[in-house]
């Protein structure tokens, strides 16, 4: 079995398990339906790879209902499935990138789940945005000072 | 640094769903766009990673054929690039090109690399239009994964150069003695002769037997020949006047142009009459080709030749010395009238413009060298085929030289005679012969 059939396999498994506990069952089977839909019009039509991401993530959080974990295991299968689909190599950085990203949902996941108000982490997220957005632009400028010949 | 646009959906999904999460108050769409924002800043953080590391690999050795060169004479640049990629992105490297430079022919850009370790090599050619030293400023590094793309200049001190030092070349003529001698001495001989006699001579060793006059031999007790007139041709001159490759120009007139000329030639040598051709651009003098039969020449010169060509001296609507002489005469009538202080300082300050320009006897190097032309080979008629865009200054210049050597000044353009009206800075050809393209 490649890496493929694992991670579609988790994905439909997991929204057939949440059909059970979610309150919004019913949104599960067409959310199934589009989802690979989509996967199988990728492999010819590249710009739709996006798309099936987002079409991911809306599983998640009608999985979320049911479980926070199955939304967790969700997006494990849904990024999967969107990087392999780009055909990213099976390098160490890419391997190191994958287990930090996955830590880092599965940090956001058990954080999400013990809150009941999200405005003030919104408010929080978007001021951390502008940061890291400040670092990006400051750490290209001085690489491309460096090369410049700006700076030694 | 650019988003390619795979990042730029998910950074739209990311905003509508922390915005909904914030509205709607549902830590599941927050948890869903948190995970994008994560999944966007791993991807970065690895592009960045190895962005550098491809930047640190790049080294570049670039060396020229030669280091002085004149100004509009072209030479060759090689550039060995050598650079390691990383998985995951590819790369391409391209030559940034210094001011004062045209590409004339070769390539300065790699092709996309993948993974790997490249050496690739880089070979154009180049003209510089402007003089002076010229550094070449190095070359500039494009990086893109499937979610960013990012172009680094390579300008530090181990990625440029070398310096080409490039000569100009004179517009003006250089002052000197001419010779006090006057007359040429030639060593031509023309292959066919006249039928007139212009002279007897006595007879010199090697000299032809049929040529001796026996009456003449007979009747002074001494051998005389008959030298006989010279039979020679007066080939048209053709001028051709390529448009400025830095200009916009009508490519269809253009084509019309070269289409003329070539039939032009072809008709001319069918009809046993050898052809001058001379190319021009502006005032700059191409390429030359006097006095030819073989129409295979002039076929290549045709396809070699004939494109739109880089102008390295203009003459910025120069005007003729009649001209200045005529204003000046203008201006010392006009001082006899009372006017206004500022308009006599105007005046004034004209006057001593135009009369030290006079007193300027430089000619410029175009001038000079169609004068040359014109008196080493002898012909009836020039015909000049130009579009008549932009500066006109130098058409004026081979007219007035044509009427001085009596030769007989055609100016064929698309247009025609409506030339004057398109264009106003036609209206000073108004006293020329202008016809359409035929």
């Amino acid at each position: 079995m490649n890496r493929f059939s694992i991670c579609l396999g988790l994905f439909i498994a997991i929204m057939l398990l949440s059909m059970v506990l979610s309150p919004v069952w019913y949104l599960n089977p067409p959310l199934i339906g589009i989802f690979l839909y989509i996967w199988h019009a990728a492999k010819t039509r590249t710009e739709l790879i996006p798309v099936l991401l987002i079409c991911g993530e809306i599983s998640c959080i009608t999985a979320w209902y049911a479980s926070p974990w199955f939304a967790w295991i969700i997006q494990f299968s849904v990024i999967g499935l969107f990087l392999f689909r780009l055909n990213f190599s099976d390098s160490r950085l890419e391997r190191i990138s994958f287990i930090t990203l996955y830590g880092a949902l599965a940090l956001i996941t058990f954080l999400t789940d013990q809150i009941n108000h999200t405005v003030i982490l919104v408010i929080l997220m978007f001021f951390t945005s502008v940061v890291v957005i400040l670092f990006v632009l400051v750490s290209e400028f001085r690489l491309r000072r460096e090369y410049k010949g700006e700076i030694s | 640094m650019r988003l390619k646009r795979c990042t730029r959906v998910i950074i739209a999904a990311f905003l509508i769903l922390s915005s909904s999460a914030y509205i709607l108050d549902k830590p599941g769409l927050l948890a869903a766009s948190l995970s994008l924002w994560v999944l966007i800043i791993c991807r970065y953080a690895l592009f960045f990673s190895r962005l550098k590391s491809v930047a640190a690999s790049v080294q570049i050795v670039r060396t020229i054929d030669k280091s002085l060169v004149r100004q509009g004479m072209n030479c060759a640049v090689t550039n060995r690039v050598v650079m390691k990629i990383e998985e995951g992105v590819m790369a391409t490297y391209g030559e940034m090109i210094p001011a004062g430079i045209f590409i004339e022919e070769g390539e300065i850009r790699t092709h996309p690399l993948s993974v790997g370790y490249h050496k690739e090599i880089l070979t154009y050619r180049v003209i510089p239009v402007t003089h002076g030293n010229i550094l070449f400023p190095g070359g500039s590094l494009i990086v893109q994964d499937p979610f960013f793309e990012t172009d680094i200049l390579l300008s530090r001190a181990d990625f440029t150069g070398p310096v080409l030092s490039v000569q100009p070349a004179p517009f003006f003529e250089k002052t000197g003695k001419k010779s006090q001698f006057g007359g040429v001495e030639t060593h031509k001989i023309r292959a066919q002769h006249g039928h007139s006699i212009r002279t007897y001579r006595k007879y010199l060793q090697d000299d032809d037997f049929k040529s001796i006059d026996w009456k003449l031999s007979a009747k002074h007790d001494t051998l005389y020949v008959r030298e006989y007139t010279s039979l020679e041709n007066y080939p048209p001159l053709i001028i051709i006047d390529l448009p400025d490759k830095d200009q916009e120009f009508d490519e269809d007139s253009f084509s019309e142009l070269i289409q003329a000329v070539s039939t032009r030639i072809e008709k001319t040598l069918k009809e046993g009459i050898s052809i001058s051709l001379l190319i021009i651009s502006g005032p700059n003098i191409i390429s030359s080709l006097y006095d030819e039969y073989d129409l295979a020449r002039y076929m290549t010169i045709i396809r070699e030749r004939l494109h739109p060509s880089i102008r390295i001296h203009h003459q910025y609507r120069t005007r003729l010395r009649s001209e200045i002489r005529d204003d000046l005469k203008n201006l010392r009538n006009q001082d006899k009238e009372v006017s206004e202080e500022n308009v006599t300082l105007h005046r004034s300050l004209l006057n001593n413009i135009y009369h030290h320009h006079l007193l300027d006897n430089r000619r410029n190097r175009f001038s000079s060298q169609i004068s040359r032309i014109f008196s080493s080979i002898r012909t009836d008629e020039i015909s000049f085929y130009s579009l008549c865009d932009g500066d006109i200054s130098y058409i004026r210049e081979l007219s007035r030289q044509s009427r001085y050597s009596r030769v007989r000044f055609r100016i064929r353009t698309p247009a025609g005679r409506d030339i004057i009206k398109m264009k106003p800075r036609c209206q000073t050809l108004r006293g020329e012969i202008i016809e359409g393209l035929l």
